[in-house]
């Protein structure tokens, strides 16, 4: 997968979406290689993303649902060939070789068994329609057979027939043979006659593939309808398989999501026995900070964010309980999962490198922009004053800007703020006489206690649950006092 | 694991090169009834003109219209039967598929699936299509294709080709098929402890109240982690996969001569070991047995090798089946030149 709408091919990965793209079923290799050039619909395809949307819907309802019918559709999906190639040969004026005529000749039939299909079940979708290709799948069966198999007739030509006839006069003699004089004599006749039928053939190959050559269009139509349809299904298929939901492609100025998850994490989170939770969220044009404590799941909020944004662009259905959100034409993510990170860029060269790309995309049209613990790296004046600036800056734009951080203070005006819930309700003393009793780890208390899901937040102060969490997983005792004074004699300085 | 009781499939095994498996091939059509529709695939390349090896001229395969083969693009276009096009597999990719059935008398050239996988999945497709009688053209080389888990029944073709020296070739002919045709042993019934995923281990190891499990990432390290399992209460030895000289050797080597010990291979294609290492193994008191045996149906020879020499076509025949109890028929039913 190449990178999608600046999503980098290791983010696709590290939010899930790689994980969405192999869960869906594909029968056919077009659509295999179609779901790799996916790409956001933008805000000029308005129209046509609603309209996808409103395809899945119906796609569910009328074929997914109906078992029956959606195992016809399998059934005649998982029939069709890639023909790309040998339509290209047609379009060159190639002669196809029986192979190549027998793959037509299926893909034809099983077209024709798929528009019998639609057609019969009245299944209507929306800017989908695909050719007949009854001529077509005639000139490969002369006889009218209707069998998936193909030969070079010999009803295409008297000439050709005659041969055959000829020399299989030939191989009844050669099998009764016993001379092997005479045995020799007819294999060579019978050699000259096999010469003969294949020039036959070909002139047969010849005929068919210029009459074909005149199909070129309908075929390449129809190919890419196949694709069309064999990804529509599959979307539908997922989306009815992990209750996906449809995003309604807002006019507003916000984002809404309402209980969103990551099914790529949460396979992982609930095979460890643990449980997801999902969260919400409501972003407004501009920027919102989100603060939350170590361990409160901020980096996958985003993933999670970024991973159903990307696929409501896309046309999906997305894993929510419910969503609203406008065209969009890009996703920004800054987060350690860059590539430019991996290749070896220092972590806040390549952070800057992309807050300057987003800027930029930011200047031209609407997106989301993600920033995971922008400046994490850097000493914390600095790295908040780049914080503070970048959330200033986005927040007078038309797109979406999400910035996690661990820097206090970040409170411009009209900014919106959420944190992580994390272990604000958490007893620490009563837990840990708690603790001292069970035999769990403590990361996995701690996992079990955490509240991921989030709130909006009018406190200057950012969530100071990393001092709990040391003290409780343990952290030495001489060097946990160290800290507390630290932290106590910061606060006296800068309240003198 | 047959699809259809009805259909019978044989492997044609070639000890080497131009030993006449081609002719037993085309001798086997013959002799099969022509209402038969008969399936034909072969391990690898087969059945072109000009041995790609060796480049002297072969004998190529000639069949009756109706048969059904499943031989690669490239050979398809190169038989001069009539075709007709079945299916096509994976045609883009060099190991692609055709299946066809043939609308005359021809000419073919064979060629097929590399691996037992893609081997079992061609004979069930011939199988599918109607096929009554399916051979195989199989090599020594590439022996696991021709397991049991893929075709009923095997023939072995031996030849002058093989060595000069008439003795070597009876001696390699002889432990090939004392090989193949290992006696089958029933192992103790498996039971809970069995772990989950039994394909996963290389070997088990069978005592008089326990099983033990080794799992490796290479058969050469089975033979160093081997000697850990014995004691004197091991009774079989169950090997996945290849049983090699070196390990034969190994287990020689660590177990005391008087304890009586059973290896159990899955069938003889995955045995090899040469004829004085299974002496060997007989000395010491060590029985290799398998789970599924081999039916061995016939034996066929090729007296003359392609440098020129021939062996002595009484003494071939009469070593032969002296020394493997099978009637031994000659190839060329006489004379050297007769197919060249």
């Amino acid at each position: 997968m190449d990178a999608i709408n600046y999503l980098e091919k290791n983010q696709i990965a590290e939010i899930g979406l790689d994980f969405v793209f192999s869960n869906l079923k594909l029968f056919t290799p077009m659509a295999r290689n179609g779901i790799k050039k996916t790409r956001f619909y933008g805000t000029e395809n308005e129209t046509e993303l609603i309209r996808e949307l409103n395809n899945i819907g119906y796609s569910i309802k009328n074929i997914v649902n109906d078992r029956q019918l959606y195992s016809k559709f399998a059934s005649i999906l998982t029939k069709l060939k890639d023909i790309n190639g040998s339509i290209k040969n047609l379009e060159e004026n190639r002669i196809l070789d029986i192979v190549e005529l027998f793959e037509l000749k299926i893909f034809c039939f099983y077209v024709n068994r798929l528009k019998e299909l639609l057609d019969n079940e009245k299944i209507d979708i929306d800017g989908f329609d695909l050719y007949d290709l009854k001529v077509e799948y005639s000139l490969l069966d002369p006889d009218n057979l209707l069998l998936p198999t193909f030969m070079i007739y010999d009803s295409y030509s008297e000439a050709l027939s005659e041969v055959r006839h000829l020399k299989k006069s030939m191989e009844v003699r050669i099998r009764s043979s016993e001379d092997p004089l005479i045995y020799q004599e007819v294999n060579q006749k019978r050699k000259e006659l096999v010469y003969l039928e294949e020039t036959h053939e070909y002139n047969v190959r010849k005929e068919l593939s210029g009459k074909l050559s005149k199909s070129c269009k309908k075929f390449f139509y129809d190919i890419k309808a196949l694709e069309y349809l064999d990804i529509l299904i599959a979307k539908s298929k997922m989306a009815a398989e992990y209750s996906c939901i449809k995003p309604v492609i807002s006019k507003g100025s916000t984002i809404d999501f309402e209980d969103l998850y990551n099914p790529y994490y949460a396979e992982i989170i609930e095979t460890k026995g643990n449980k997801y939770t999902p969260v919400s969220i409501s972003l407004k044009k501009g920027s919102t900070i989100l603060t939350g404590a170590n361990m409160g799941g901020k980096s996958l909020t985003l993933k999670t964010i970024v991973l159903n944004t990307a696929l409501s662009q896309m046309g999906f259905y997305i894993f929510a309980k419910s969503a609203s959100i406008p065209s969009l034409n890009y996703i920004h993510m800054i987060s350690e999962d860059m590539q430019s990170v991996k290749r070896g860029l220092s972590s806040f060269g390549a952070e800057i490198k992309s807050l300057d790309k987003a800027i930029s995309s930011s200047n031209m049209s609407r997106g989301l922009i993600v920033m995971d613990e922008l400046a994490r790296g850097t000493n914390p004046s600095e790295g908040k004053a780049i914080v503070s600036a970048a959330a200033e800056f986005l927040n007078r734009k038309d797109s979406f800007s999400i910035i996690s951080t661990h820097y206090d203070g970040i409170n411009l005006k009209g900014i919106n703020r959420y944190k992580v819930i994390g272990l604000k309700n958490i007893d620490f003393d009563k837990l840990k006489s708690e603790f001292k009793v069970s035999k769990a780890y403590p990361e996995d208390v701690i996992q079990s206690l955490m509240d991921y899901r989030l709130e909006k937040d009018d406190d200057d102060e950012v969530p100071k649950d990393a001092l709990n969490i040391c003290q409780f997983l343990g952290l030495n005792e001489e060097m946990f006092e160290l800290i507390k004074n630290s932290i106590r004699s910061d606060k006296l300085e800068k309240q003198t | 694991m047959k699809n259809n009781t009805v259909s019978s499939s044989t492997a044609i095994i070639g000890m080497d090169k131009n030993v006449g498996k081609t002719t037993v091939l085309n001798y086997l059509i013959n002799k099969t009834e022509d209402s038969v529709i008969l399936g034909l695939t072969s391990i690898g390349r087969d059945g072109e003109s000009t041995d790609r090896v060796t480049y002297t001229p072969k004998p190529l395969v000639f069949i009756r219209k109706e048969t059904l083969i499943a031989t690669t693009k490239s050979c398809l276009m190169n038989s001069d039967i009539t075709k007709e096009i079945l299916e096509s597999t994976n045609i883009r990719t060099p190991m692609g598929d055709i299946i066809a059935r043939s609308k005359s008398d021809g000419y073919i050239d064979l060629a097929g699936p590399s691996t037992t996988s893609q081997m079992k999945a061609i004979v069930d497709k011939l199988k599918i299509y109607g096929a009554e009688k399916i051979f195989v053209d199989g090599a020594i080389s590439r022996m696991t294709q021709c397991s049991p888990a893929i075709v009923d029944t095997a023939i072995l073709c031996t030849g002058a080709n093989i060595s000069g020296s008439l003795k070597t070739v009876v001696e390699k002919t002889s432990n090939t098929i004392r090989l193949l045709t290992l006696p089958k042993i029933d192992l103790p019934k498996s039971d809970d402890t069995d772990p989950d995923s039994f394909d996963d281990y290389n070997a088990v190891f069978y005592y008089t109240d326990e099983k033990k499990y080794l799992k490796c990432n290479t058969s050469l390290d089975i033979v160093n982690k081997i000697s850990e399992f014995f004691d004197e209460d091991l009774k079989i030895i169950e090997i996945k996969g290849v049983f090699s000289s070196p390990l034969a050797e190994k287990i020689i080597a660590v177990k005391s001569k008087k304890h009586m010990l059973d290896i159990v291979i899955e069938d003889g294609t995955k045995a090899f070991i040469d004829h004085s290492v299974f002496e060997s193994l007989l000395r010491n008191n060590i029985r290799l047995s398998v789970k599924n045996p081999i039916d061995l149906k016939g034996l066929f020879y090729n007296p003359c090798a392609l440098s020129g020499y021939r062996f002595d076509e009484t003494l071939f025949k009469h070593h032969l089946q002296e020394s493997t109890g099978y009637e031994a028929v000659n190839v060329l039913g006489g004379g050297c030149n007769k197919l060249s």
